[in-house]
């Protein structure tokens, strides 16, 4: 009787820890990770090899259609501008869709530098090495 | 036991689906707005079009720019303008692609024309 419960015990009980060790890196990965938000799904981003690589931005898309979509609302440059100034934050990201017309791209970056904007950056996608 | 291993399995689904594994680049683009001064005396001036450009009113291919600009380059570090106006068939992909060729491109002030 003692013995089979020791067996018991000890096929178990490996099972358990790894489990543990399983959970604890799963705790440490959602502390320590942030859940970006999506983009959009309806955007296809500029595929570029060389510039600088950085995080996910919080920033607008502007569709193929030329409609500027920020977290799913559509907005204008102008009040985008207002809102991100407002916030003391003078450089400006958009994420442009790579079948939008290139004058369409640069009206809504002409918009947003005469709202305030000091800098405007286009955020493209890495493409593999 | 079983839960625990199914509440797990469910987490790892939720931030294998939720995880982003986009690599994002940046740039900077400036454009010439109105009032926007030229601050070199004579500009360079590139027009893109869907299937070339032109450097200054020659015709070059989109890969070949940035040896054909080195013959602008200015022989002191001044710098110059480089003025970039696109055709109305021009993709944002396209502009940007151009962009990127001009980037390693140190002495030219690159603007782009809205």
């Amino acid at each position: 009787m003692l013995r089979r419960a020791n067996k018991r015990r000890g096929r178990a009980d490996p099972l358990i820890a790894l489990i543990n060790v399983v959970f604890l890196l799963l705790i440490f990965l959602m502390v320590a990770g942030t859940v970006a938000p999506a983009l959009s799904r309806d955007v296809e981003l500029i595929d570029t090899a060389d510039p600088a690589s950085r995080p996910p931005p919080d920033a607008p898309v502007i569709l193929a259609d030329g409609r500027l979509v920020l977290d799913g609302v559509e907005t204008t440059a102008a009040d985008l501008a207002r809102a991100r100034l407002a916030t003391g934050e003078a450089e400006i990201r958009i994420v442009p869709d790579r079948n939008l017309p290139a004058h369409q791209l640069i009206e809504v970056i002409s918009e947003l530098r005469a709202a305030g904007a000091t800098e405007v950056w286009i955020v493209t996608e890495r493409a593999a090495q | 036991m079983t839960s625990l291993i199914d509440v797990i399995f469910i987490l790892l689904l939720f931030f294998l689906l939720t995880s982003t594994f986009t690599r994002f680049g940046e740039l900077s683009v400036s454009t010439g707005g109105a009032g926007a001064g030229i601050g070199s005396a004579s500009p360079i001036f590139l027009r893109l079009d869907a299937d070339g450009l032109t450097l200054n009113g020659t015709r070059h291919a989109l890969d070949t720019i940035a040896p054909a600009l080195e013959a602008f380059a200015p022989g002191d570090s001044t710098g110059a303008t480089v003025l970039v106006s696109v055709a109305d068939d021009v993709t944002s992909q396209r502009l940007v692609d151009l962009l990127v060729l001009l980037r390693p491109v140190d002495w030219a002030d690159v603007t782009v024309l809205g």
